[in-house]
């Protein structure tokens, strides 16, 4: 069961361009910056309203969000879920035919987190992320 | 100012099936009035704590004056994300305020927008001005 919108993530070629722009857009500022090694990814995080607007960068040519850049250019990139429970709604997306791209939760910049295949979802990609 | 995030919006080519799709995936259907017809574009659209999810599917040609920008979208990138939605509080303060900034501001003037009682005045940031992200700007009224 989804509880909430997290967060919108947006793929940028450079973090600094990419804040400069979308902290002039939303008129605020981030509120921290994250490099994520094992997704190849460096992350800025702005809160608007309730909910934040991700800045990502790839930080190796080689991760998928670096791929993501090369095919799309830079755009939104995946829209993250709140749930209660991730290995559970993963489960049960799996069950119900939805291809997924991680059988259970593991830990990622919004608490421990899964992804559902773009393929399954109209070409989106989800996140789903329980907090801890 | 902005005051939160509105609704994130995915291009589809079929939204019936789409409808179907993320009312399984999210767990809620879309609003009460379901498929609504648009000039040049079907849309639904699912609540969401925090910021809703709409689908939109083009029901005119790339050439249309109207809905065409969508149809060429989804003939080139295919289905996926399309724009995201930010609420106002005052539209023409914010889109004098954007372009002030140098944000390239695509102003259709008032629209009568979506829904039963959920009109609203939009304008939208061009994607070349905001890292390939089409933002649209709306305002309830």
């Amino acid at each position: 069961m989804i509880k909430r919108l997290d967060h919108v993530s947006i793929v940028v070629r450079d973090l600094d361009e990419g804040l400069k722009t979308f902290e002039g857009l939303l008129g605020v500022k981030h509120s921290h910056i994250e490099e994520v090694p094992d997704q190849g990814i460096k992350a800025a995080m702005i809160q608007v309203g309730n909910v934040e607007v991700e800045l990502i960068q790839p930080l190796t040519a080689d991760s998928g969000v670096a791929k993501f850049l090369e095919n799309k250019g830079e755009g939104i990139h995946h829209v993250c879920f709140e749930v209660d429970d991730v290995d559970k709604e993963l489960q049960s997306l799996a069950d119900g035919g939805i291809q997924v791209l991680d059988k259970q939760g593991r830990k990622g910049l919004a608490g421990k987190i899964g992804f559902v295949h773009p393929k399954s979802t109209k070409g989106v990609l989800i996140e789903l992320a329980q907090k801890v | 100012m902005i005051t939160g995030l509105s609704f994130v919006g995915i291009l589809v080519s079929d939204i019936e099936a789409a409808v179907e799709l993320y009312s399984s995936i999210l767990g809620v259907g879309p609003w009460e009035a379901g498929v609504m017809e648009m000039p040049g574009v079907k849309a639904a659209m699912f609540p969401v704590e925090g910021c809703s999810v709409e689908l939109l599917q083009p029901t005119v040609g790339p050439e249309a004056e109207v809905g065409g920008d969508l149809a060429r979208l989804l003939a080139k990138r295919g289905e996926g994300f399309c724009r995201l939605g930010v609420w106002v509080d005052d539209l023409n303060a914010e889109t004098a305020r954007l372009r002030e900034a140098g944000f390239r501001i695509v102003d259709p003037g008032d629209y009568a927008g979506f829904g039963e009682g959920m009109g609203a005045r939009m304008a939208f940031v061009h994607p070349k001005s905001a890292s390939g992200v089409l933002v649209e700007l709306d305002q309830r009224t």
